[in-house]
């Protein structure tokens, strides 16, 4: 029998957690929510259909699946080749695929303009011999999205990759199949939930990169301003509604990418979930 | 000659799991790579199919030299300890892959794997997943796979090493019938000479990278030609020399191929000892006795129930030893 004492503790635990909950998250969300529509559906509309707002929406969602797909590429093979080889410095790489999350995006930036920047070595290089701009450019975006999102891909991929045991593949290869088919029917499939959710990530937070790319795109509009340097403009302005408005469209993506990474893992899951052995027969 | 290797070497490091290894196996044996752990059985298994490259010499498969050649193109099955079985892949799926990979008619695959899920006794398994089948239900998948595109030669890394000690021995005999039926060339990996010598037409003993003796169950069992082989197969006493022989020699008798008496048999002086019975253990289909010698050794006697009744033989009883046969190696042999 529960006391009256434990009954009226448990009862504020649970008020402290959702009052909680709801201050922290619920509250804010409704507060951008209803001051983008403070104008009405339509002028959320009109706000959004602004050249300039359409632009930066759409240079957003472009830089951020070029980088998820490179990512998805090359995340994968830096996953392969950090657990299946071992080389001189593999230790020492593999622990600095983590730095992008411990780095402040703002200091990406610093260090992207440094190095391609007009000034920078790689920069001035590129510039004499390709005419290729890249800081205060699209392709400075990219980069700075591509090193953000760096380690969703590699982090996801490497524990499916430690688990599935080389010999498997062995045994591919003893049947015939050559390396690409081998990692086409044996092993991407085991890697392919862990691939896509690491991607889909990166993505989301691609999306809202704010800090490195402030620093590296220029923010040209209608050119290199991407959908959350906008955001910061039209705060700067005092036009709190279109940024808001644009706020609720870059959530609403971010936000269903998650769910349905979410969604999509927890059902993989338990699909592979090993099914209790059977007795011989 | 199905597989030839000759003199094939391979270096980890500092480590030379294989040195200097030559055999032949002949079509339609199946032969057994006996070892203990370490000693690079399974290695030479590995150069064989071409998972793994030789430092030094050359590999022979249905009479072509096959050093070179990669593994996708030298046909072997290979069956792993551990399975290997695609789990994302249903048990039909797993036995089809190498079919596929040859890109096999779609009629023909169905009716091999048909054939061989029948043969393995899977036949209503095929649509499971790996993970829905027991150890040794998975190992008999992995046959299949590895016996469905029709391989030159099979070869098995410590086949039943994952299973329990039941199913093991069951697997075992039914491999033995199998490849009866099949007559695949087979070579098998096992650290266990009751499995080996069970299961094979040949035994290779090896120990460190070195092949110690090659001859049929029964040779080695009955005429070990090192120390290491007659120690590694069945139990042996080891005595040293002083008891039996000179002193730079090491006497090994097998339990069983001693006899015991109450007093010094007739003709036999030098080669009889005398010691105290310390402890009989009834379990099993022999007594097993173990004596006290003089000098303090101990040695194991396996006594026929027959043979212990004729004696009634006490406990702390004083006994000569006679050994009925023996091995005697000089002593520059180290085990």
């Amino acid at each position: 029998m529960k006391t009256g004492k434990s009954r009226l503790l448990s009862r504020s635990l649970r008020i402290t957690a959702i009052t909680y909950l709801v201050v922290m998250l619920v509250l804010p969300l409704l507060a951008l929510f209803s001051d983008s529509l403070s104008e009405g559906i339509v002028s959320f509309w009109k706000n959004m259909s602004q050249p300039v707002a359409l632009h930066a929406l759409k240079l957003t969602l472009i830089t951020a699946s070029v980088m998820a797909v490179v990512n998805a590429i090359m995340g994968t093979i830096t996953a392969y080749v950090l657990t299946r080889y071992s080389f001189f410095g593999k230790s020492l790489l593999s622990s600095l695929v983590d730095i992008p999350f411990a780095i402040p995006t703002l200091v990406t930036g610093v260090m992207l303009v440094i190095l391609y920047g007009p000034n920078g070595v790689v920069g001035t290089w590129l510039k004499e011999v390709f005419n290729l701009q890249v800081v205060f450019a699209p392709t400075g975006i990219l980069l700075a999205l591509l090193f953000v999102g760096l380690p969703y891909v590699v982090r996801s991929v490497q524990p499916v990759l430690h688990e599935v045991d080389v010999d498997q593949e062995e045994a591919a290869s003893t049947m015939g199949a050559s390396t690409w088919l081998t990692f086409r029917r044996v092993l991407f499939p085991a890697l392919r939930p862990a691939i896509l959710s690491g991607t889909l990530l990166s993505f989301a937070r691609a999306l809202g990169e704010f800090g490195s790319v402030v620093v590296v795109a220029g923010n040209i509009p209608m050119y290199s301003q991407t959908a959350s340097v906008y955001i910061m403009g039209e705060i700067e302005s005092q036009n709190q509604v279109a940024a808001s408005s644009m706020s609720v469209v870059l959530l609403t993506l971010s936000f269903a990418t998650i769910l349905f990474v979410d969604w999509y893992t927890r059902d993989k899951s338990l699909e592979a979930g090993e099914v209790p052995e059977v007795a011989e027969v | 000659m199905a597989i030839k290797i000759q003199n094939i070497t391979k270096q980890f490091g500092d480590f030379r799991a294989v040195d200097d290894v030559s055999f032949e196996i002949e079509h339609g044996q199946l032969v057994a790579v006996l070892g203990p752990s370490g000693s690079g059985k399974s290695t030479i298994l590995r150069i064989i199919a071409g998972l793994e490259t030789p430092d030094s010499g050359e590999v022979f498969l249905t009479g072509e030299e096959a050093t070179d050649i990669p593994i996708q193109e030298r046909n072997v099955g290979f069956v792993f300890q551990h399975y290997a079985l695609f789990k994302h892949m249903t048990v039909w799926d797993n036995v089809a892959f190498g079919l596929e990979v040859r890109k096999v008619p779609k009629e023909k695959i169905q009716s091999r794997v048909d054939e061989l899920l029948k043969l393995v006794q899977l036949s209503g398994y095929s649509r499971r997943y790996p993970s829905q089948l027991s150890g040794g239900q998975r190992q008999r998948v992995a046959l299949a796979r590895a016996l469905a595109p029709e391989p030159k030669v099979l070869l098995l890394d410590e086949p039943f090493g994952a299973l329990d000690s039941k199913v093991r021995e069951e697997l075992r005999e039914w491999l033995r019938r199998l490849h009866d039926e099949m007559h695949v060339t087979s070579l098998f990996v096992t650290h266990d000479q009751e499995e080996a010598l069970e299961v094979s037409d040949k035994v290779v003993i090896v120990n460190k990278g070195k092949i110690e003796q090659i001859g049929s169950p029964q040779e080695v069992y009955k005429h070990p030609k090192t120390p290491f082989v007659t120690s590694f197969i069945g139990p042996v006493n080891v005595v040293p020399g002083r008891l039996f022989g000179s002193h730079d020699e090491t006497t090994y008798v097998r339990p069983h191929e001693i006899d015991l008496t109450y007093d010094v048999p007739e003709g036999k002086g030098g080669k009889v000892l005398p010691a105290l019975v310390r402890r009989l253990n009834h379990v099993g289909a022999n007594v097993k006795v173990d004596l006290e010698l003089a000098d303090g050794n101990t040695l194991q006697v396996h006594l026929t129930p027959e043979r212990l009744s004729e004696l009634s033989l006490v406990e702390g009883e004083q006994v000569f030893v006679s050994p009925k046969e023996m091995k005697v190696f000089t002593e520059d042999y180290t085990i």
